[in-house]
């Protein structure tokens, strides 16, 4: 959905028209086709705002899962494979980044440099890569072990090139696995900083926006609240199925 | 035993510092707060004489230990649109949102454990079935949603529980299950999978093997389901808390969340700053008591 | 004192149902010992849980049979009778006693709660302390508080059977209970449980792969192979005098090679797989001396001198 919205969105999704507002979805009372899922209270088309929406949400998770997955990855790798020092001294970093909590940093950077959409992407994934190192770090700890690991180190394969070739390819299945459910949080984290005004900026499109300003017209137009929020949850829900789904496939004591 | 608590004392104290650091490092990126204090008309004197006063013009690490000494002492400075010591307007806020973050807690726990429970026991069934998609389906709502749906349902259409503000019982309720429907859901499976596990672990056969009541047996299985349980509440708490803050801006509920979120829009930095503090020292707090908790119950992690 | 007669048992994994006890018959006379012998996954281990009922879904199932404890049949018994009857009457001695043991709960607590309700609270810890200083266990009282973490694999072992002989069992089940311990502790285990069984008279239901150690402890050998019940009989007639082929490859293999664990290279080729139905005898497709009969017809246990085996070929001669 998110994807054709380049392509496809009904009308301008900042274009108000104030004689049509509060217009019901087409399919009840009131509605027309012009607007399919109604308008909001500034007369706006909620299915190009929700499209908008989605386009936003997406890009952000998307390149929140890239980079905390690559810097998340790059850490487990260096703390797992070299060990030592280094090792305690990444797991606990890994461990502070995991008690923190990321929604006051970002009230916090927000307050300071103002709403964003870089502070979002920004302080999603400053939590976000704790669990690839976590994880990924455990499964590099017993891959170590494993023969054809050391069989390439005796052989005199350096540790970059067993990192490449021996490592990576084995643990891609859990970086995919992580980087599913990873994108329904970010999905989720990106709506509650819009929602409390320091994300996406008004009037650009966000789920999180149109939940906030909902809220002045739960008794006039009930649609306004349900929409954006059965989006949001909708794709959380398919995000989360997808990555248990993805989960189980890797997992071979899981398969039947 | 000591020695564990000791060392998880010690990893608190550094998370915190760390978090004091961040801060501290960000006020000081973001400008210099003369700017903020005095007026467009102030000659360059003034200003010298206004960063003099505020201490600005010692060394950084002079700046910091001072910071760090104001905060030991509870001093997190004035708050400008208030008109008051930030202390003041925290501790009239904190017990709103502890009271909330703790009905959230006891709703996902109790009921959370409770399904969780019933899931593992009827495993395969029709429960065990309606819990898991409960489970999933919680886990996939953000809790803001529900806040507003629940007010939207309960307050506006059928008028049964009041939509904002504080008061008695009633006005928790909707606040504390749209908090806790989340962490609900995450408890509520996890403690089915650590509960299946119980049941599958040979010293459980063991156990039946000894012909022990059905209570004994229980209170065996229900004491090794809870460890990871435990785990993840500490977890779940921890998210909790930065939870309130949304929902209390939702429900208008006077804890220190929507005291931090009104500050943001009128650039009272003192009270957020002071927020973040206090919210980060709590989230350690509770998760050192979880740790200490953990080794409590479980004798391997003393030793 | 234990009969077994027509056990048949099934493991279910989701759909999937796999037969590891089939017709099993066993007796075990009072106060002897009985040795189950047999390669992993032979259902020697199967048929130890299924006396104390711990085969149950959604692991697996006992489909058929009866199993006779002091004449009446546990099968039938309600969940609280049996229940009572393993409170009371049958020990068990795990295999692995640091994965047995609850790791929560303290050794004094695990003990008190197989000890009769009639020995007053106030001499229950002597009670307890006493029993495990018999086994073995030093400076008992001071250690009843401790965890079972905190004691080496052969003192766990020695709580496992304090557990069970806080019961006063007329049956002891062990299974397999050295294999988790180190070499230098085995024996020590072995000559314990052995002990015991001569002193109070209990009866022994000991399961091994080990005929060396079955010949310890037993008087009487029931030789399994793909859940099936191969040959029994008084275990030094067996050792000496094998009739099943399977026995002598087994008997054969401990004589000649020094080192154990190499033992079932001798006979080539796979347990057939636990299906529903199966044709012939179970041993045939590794079987030196099968021919097209044993393939397709299992043979019945039959009596030879004392000594019966389920084989079409018993004094036929190894042509290889």
């Amino acid at each position: 959905m998110g994807a054709i919205g380049p392509f496809f969105t009904p009308h301008d999704p900042t274009r108000v028209d104030l004689a049509n507002n509060l217009l019901p979805p087409a399919f009840f009372p009131g509605g027309v086709w012009t607007y399919p899922l109604g308008t909001d209270q500034l007369g706006r088309d909620m299915l190009s705002r929700l499209i908008g929406g989605a386009r936003v949400s997406l890009l952000v998770a998307l390149v929140v899962v890239l980079v905390s997955g690559a810097f998340g990855t790059t850490i487990a790798m260096l703390s797992g494979y070299l060990g030592g020092r280094l090792d305690s001294f990444l797991m606990r970093l890994t461990d502070a980044a995991l008690a923190f909590p990321f929604l006051l940093v970002a009230i916090v950077l927000a307050g300071i440099f103002g709403p964003s959409i870089q502070i979002v992407i920004l302080t999603i994934a400053l939590v976000g890569w704790a669990s690839y190192a976590r994880v990924i770090r455990s499964e590099v700890l017993s891959l170590k072990t494993r023969d054809f690991v050391t069989m390439a180190s005796v052989m005199g394969a350096g540790p970059a090139w067993i990192i490449r070739r021996h490592l990576l390819p084995n643990v891609t299945g859990s970086i995919v696995v992580l980087a599913t459910l990873q994108l329904g949080r970010a999905i989720v984290s990106e709506a509650a900083l819009s929602f409390l005004g320091i994300g996406v900026r008004p009037p650009a499109p966000s789920w999180g926006g149109m939940l906030s300003d909902s809220q002045q017209y739960l008794i006039a137009a009930w649609w306004l609240p349900t929409l954006p929020g059965l989006a949001l949850s909708l794709t959380v829900l398919s995000s989360n199925l997808m990555g248990d789904w993805l989960r189980k496939l890797n997992d071979p004591t899981q398969r039947h | 035993m000591v020695r564990y608590v000791l060392q998880r004392l010690l990893q608190a104290a550094i998370v915190l510092v760390v978090v004091v650091t961040i801060v501290f490092v960000l006020e000081r990126l973001s400008g210099s707060p003369v700017d903020l204090l005095v007026s467009s008309r102030a000659t360059a004197a003034d200003i010298t004489a206004m960063s003099k006063y505020l201490g600005l013009e010692d060394p950084i690490y002079v700046q910091y230990g001072r910071y760090l000494l104001r905060l030991a002492q509870g001093d997190f400075g004035e708050s400008f649109s208030y008109r008051a010591p930030v202390r003041d307007l925290i501790v009239n806020a904190f017990p709103y949102t502890a009271a909330l973050a703790v009905a959230a807690f006891i709703f996902a726990s109790v009921v959370g454990v409770t399904l969780g429970t019933l899931a593992a026991v009827r495993s395969g069934g029709r429960v065990d079935a309606v819990v898991r998609g409960f489970g999933f389906i919680g886990q996939s709502v953000p809790s803001f949603w529900l806040a507003i749906i629940f007010v939207m349902i309960f307050a506006v259409k059928l008028g049964w529980l009041p939509a904002f503000g504080s008061g008695g019982v009633d006005h928790l309720i909707l606040p504390a299950v749209a908090l806790g429907a989340f962490p609900m859901a995450a408890i509520s499976r996890l403690t089915r999978s650590a509960t299946l596990d119980a049941l599958r672990a040979d010293h459980m056969l063991f156990e039946r093997s000894k012909g022990v009541s059905p209570s004994v047996f229980l209170s065996h299985l229900l004491r090794n389901a809870s460890l990871p349980v435990i785990t993840l509440s500490g977890i779940q708490l921890g998210e909790l808390l930065s939870g309130t803050i949304i929902v209390e801006t939702i429900f208008a509920w006077p804890g220190v969340g929507q005291l931090a979120i009104q500050a943001l829009s009128t650039r009272d930095y003192n009270i957020v700053q002071a927020v973040v503090l206090v919210q980060t020292a709590t989230f350690v707090l509770l998760n050192l008591l979880v740790d200490i908790s953990y080794g409590w119950l479980d004798p391997r992690v003393r030793t | 004192m234990l009969e077994i007669r027509g056990l048949r048992v099934v493991y279910l994994a989701g759909k999937r149902r796999m037969v590891a006890v089939r017709n099993v018959d066993l007796e075990l006379s009072t106060g002897s010992a009985v040795a189950l012998v047999g390669e992993s996954g032979s259902g020697k281990s199967t048929i130890a849980l299924s006396v104390m009922r711990l085969i149950r879904p959604p692991v697996g199932k006992i489909e058929a049979g009866r199993i006779e404890f002091a004449g009446e049949d546990l099968l039938t018994f309600s969940e609280s009778r049996m229940r009572d009857v393993l409170h009371k009457e049958i020990g068990y001695v795990p295999q692995d006693p640091a994965a047995a043991l609850d790791p929560l709960c303290t050794i004094g607590r695990h003990i008190n709660e197989t000890l009769s309700a009639s020995v007053p609270s106030s001499e229950r810890r002597t009670a307890i302390a006493n029993l495990l200083e018999s086994l073995g266990v030093k400076n008992a009282r001071s250690r009843l508080g401790s965890y079972p973490h905190e004691f080496s694999g052969g003192m766990q072992q020695r709580v496992a059977i304090a557990i069970a002989l806080a019961k006063h069992p007329k049956l002891l089940i062990a299974d397999e209970p050295t294999t988790a311990l180190d070499v230098t502790t085995q024996l020590g285990i072995l000559t314990l449980i052995d002990r015991l069984r001569r002193e109070n008279g209990i009866s022994l239901l000991f399961v091994t792969h080990d005929f060396s150690i079955a010949r310890l402890l037993c008087q009487q050998v029931v030789v399994l192979y793909a859940g099936e019940v191969m040959e029994k009989g008084p275990i030094n007639d067996v050792m000496t005098n094998p009739r099943h082929p399977y026995t002598k490859a087994l008997v054969g293999a401990i004589l000649r090679e020094p080192a154990p664990r190499s033992r079932l290279l001798a006979i080539p080729g796979q347990p057939p797989s636990p299906v529903d139905v199966r044709v012939g005898c179970p041993f045939a497709p590794r079987c030196p001396l099968a021919d097209a009969k044993c393939a397709k017809e299992n043979p019945p246990l039959e009596n030879y001198g004392g000594v019966a085996a389920a084989c079409w070929k018993v004094g036929a001669k190894a042509t290889q």
